[in-house]
């Protein structure tokens, strides 16, 4: 980061490499539809570079870079381009599965689209940046402005209503 | 649909329809003085050194011959020359050169979607808005959906840019209450312009905004100013045919044909004719290839007595003004003064989709 805020392109390169998958499942399971992630990827680092005079060195990257993207996310939102229901999750590459896999992963990818959109916003916040960003909850408690105790109820509170509407499908 | 729009605004301007680019056209004109021998001639030799001078990589060098490398600005007005005359990928005696410059335009540029050769410029956001463009042609004239996506990136980084003062300044590094450079700001414009062109979502409010910011920028005499506050302050500091010509241009793009600042525009221009002394004298601190890259494109879509006016000045100016190996020099250097020249030269072939009327 310190490299990016002097102007470092390479650095910005390595910050992509790094966080740009965990981003795009943040964002998708903020909601966002598939064909929008790779956008709201983008905007995280336009912002980012804009704003790179900004890093103070103070707390973690990983922290500082979700507090980007969460912001993304919530512009983008308020510009009523969310679009909720994707069909399935941010796939990286590999074999295509046969049809009926594809069915079922097509199927289940919905439900729990439709269970991240269904919790509560302040539930999906933290359930989206410890999964998806692979923050602790003293960093989200850092970024969201809220004690670590809350982050804490509010991840119990979101795994037991996921559990609870996906558990269909996880005794499968 | 595209092509056929294209060739349909060839026939509504009584054209002929062009043969296929590089084709020898033999010493017949175009159409009545528009392309003489002498004008398809000077393109064909500077279409020559431009594919002489392209690298191996596709890319074209820095502005000015500075030594800094592949510069994505001189790259893209390089490449809308070949577009220019016809040549397209698999189509022309340029096609490869278009390819190489596709295939480098889409390797160019950062995660954030700013389009820029290997080391950033001053300028960085001049590079963005040539080299988008470029991108915009070429999408235009190819449907590639790889040059689509790069196009659409683009666009995202001039939209998340745009500043409070309703442009664009030369970095797009965020700085609260700078001042739109014109210049830059028309830059992003005309990118924008060219991608909703051609079919690529572009935010409305953005492009509502940078009207309003240039329409600030119209000064008592018609031309228009360098920098631009915050609205809705209107900025001062006097004309210049450079980028008054620029100014002109972007309106009549964006559809402000009865602006009042168009209509005065188009009369503080025609003060400017190419070669004629006033403003419009070559040189470098004149930018004479960017003004009348500008004004000969305003010019053409003004049409009548306007365009019939300055055409034939400019394209007398031009040929003049060509050097023995085919390029032309001044601001920018030869790559990018030969772009220029080519693309100016190449417009009564109206092959370039943001040429349509």
């Amino acid at each position: 980061m310190r490299e990016l805020a002097a102007g470092s392109h390479p650095a910005l390169e390595r910050l992509y490499e790094r966080y740009a998958p965990r981003l795009a499942g943040f964002f998708w399971r903020m909601g966002t539809g598939a064909d929008q992630l790779d956008e709201l990827v983008q905007d995280t680092f336009i912002r980012l570079w804009r704003y790179k005079a900004n890093w103070r060195g103070e707390g973690s990257v990983s922290t500082y870079l979700f507090g980007v993207a969460r912001s993304a996310w919530l512009e983008s939102r308020s510009g009523g381009t969310r679009i909720l229901g994707l069909e399935g999750s941010p796939r990286g590459g590999g074999e295509v599965p046969p049809p009926d896999r594809e069915l079922e992963r097509r199927e289940l990818g919905r439900e729990i689209s439709g269970a991240l959109a269904d919790l509560p916003e302040p539930l999906r916040d933290v359930f989206s940046l410890a999964t998806a960003g692979g923050l602790k909850y003293r960093e989200i408690a850092e970024l969201l402005g809220i004690p670590v105790g809350t982050v804490k109820s509010r991840m119990a509170a979101a795994e037991e209503r996921l559990r609870e509407r996906l558990s269909g499908y996880l005794a499968r | 649909m595209k092509a056929l729009a294209i060739f349909a605004g060839v026939f509504f301007l009584g054209l002929s329809v062009p043969t296929l680019a590089g084709e020898d056209r033999g010493n017949e004109p175009l159409v009545g003085d528009e392309l003489t021998p002498a004008a398809v001639a000077a393109i064909n030799k500077g279409l020559e050194y431009l594919a002489r001078s392209q690298a191996r990589d596709g890319s074209f060098g820095g502005y000015g011959g500075d030594g800094s490398g592949a510069n994505a600005a001189v790259t893209g007005v390089c490449g809308m020359a070949f577009l220019a005359q016809g040549n397209v990928p698999g189509r022309g005696k340029y096609a490869k050169n278009v390819e190489k410059t596709i295939d480098w335009m889409l390797k160019c540029g950062d995660r954030t979607g700013l389009l820029h050769g290997p080391q950033t410029s001053h300028g960085v956001m001049y590079e963005h808005g040539f080299a988008a463009l470029f991108l915009a042609e070429a999408y235009g004239m190819t449907q590639d959906e790889k040059i689509k996506k790069k196009l659409q990136q683009a666009m995202r980084l001039i939209a998340q840019t745009q500043l409070d003062s309703g442009g664009w300044w030369y970095q797009p590094d965020r700085n609260p209450g700078q001042t739109s450079d014109i210049s830059v700001t028309i830059c992003q414009t005309m990118a924008l312009r060219a991608a909703r062109n051609v079919g690529i979502n572009v935010p409305q409010k953005t492009v509502d905004k940078a009207i309003d910011c240039v329409k600030r920028a119209a000064q008592p005499d018609g031309g228009f100013a360098y920098q631009v506050p915050n609205p809705p302050a209107q900025a001062g500091g006097g004309s210049a045919f450079p980028r008054s010509a620029a100014g002109l241009c972007i309106l009549y793009g964006l559809g402000q044909y009865e602006a009042k600042e168009t209509k005065a525009g188009l009369k503080f221009l025609q003060g400017a004719l190419p070669s004629t002394g006033g403003q419009n004298i070559g040189g470098f601190g004149g930018f004479y290839f960017y003004g009348n890259y500008y004004g000969t494109q305003a010019m053409y879509q003004a049409g009548g007595q306007y365009w019939t006016k300055w055409w034939p000045a400019i394209r007398q100016d031009l040929i003049k003004k060509q050097q023995a190996d085919g390029s032309w020099t001044g601001e920018g250097g030869g790559g990018y003064g030969t772009g220029m020249a080519c693309i100016i030269l190449c417009i009564p072939y109206n092959y370039l989709p943001i040429l349509q009327r």
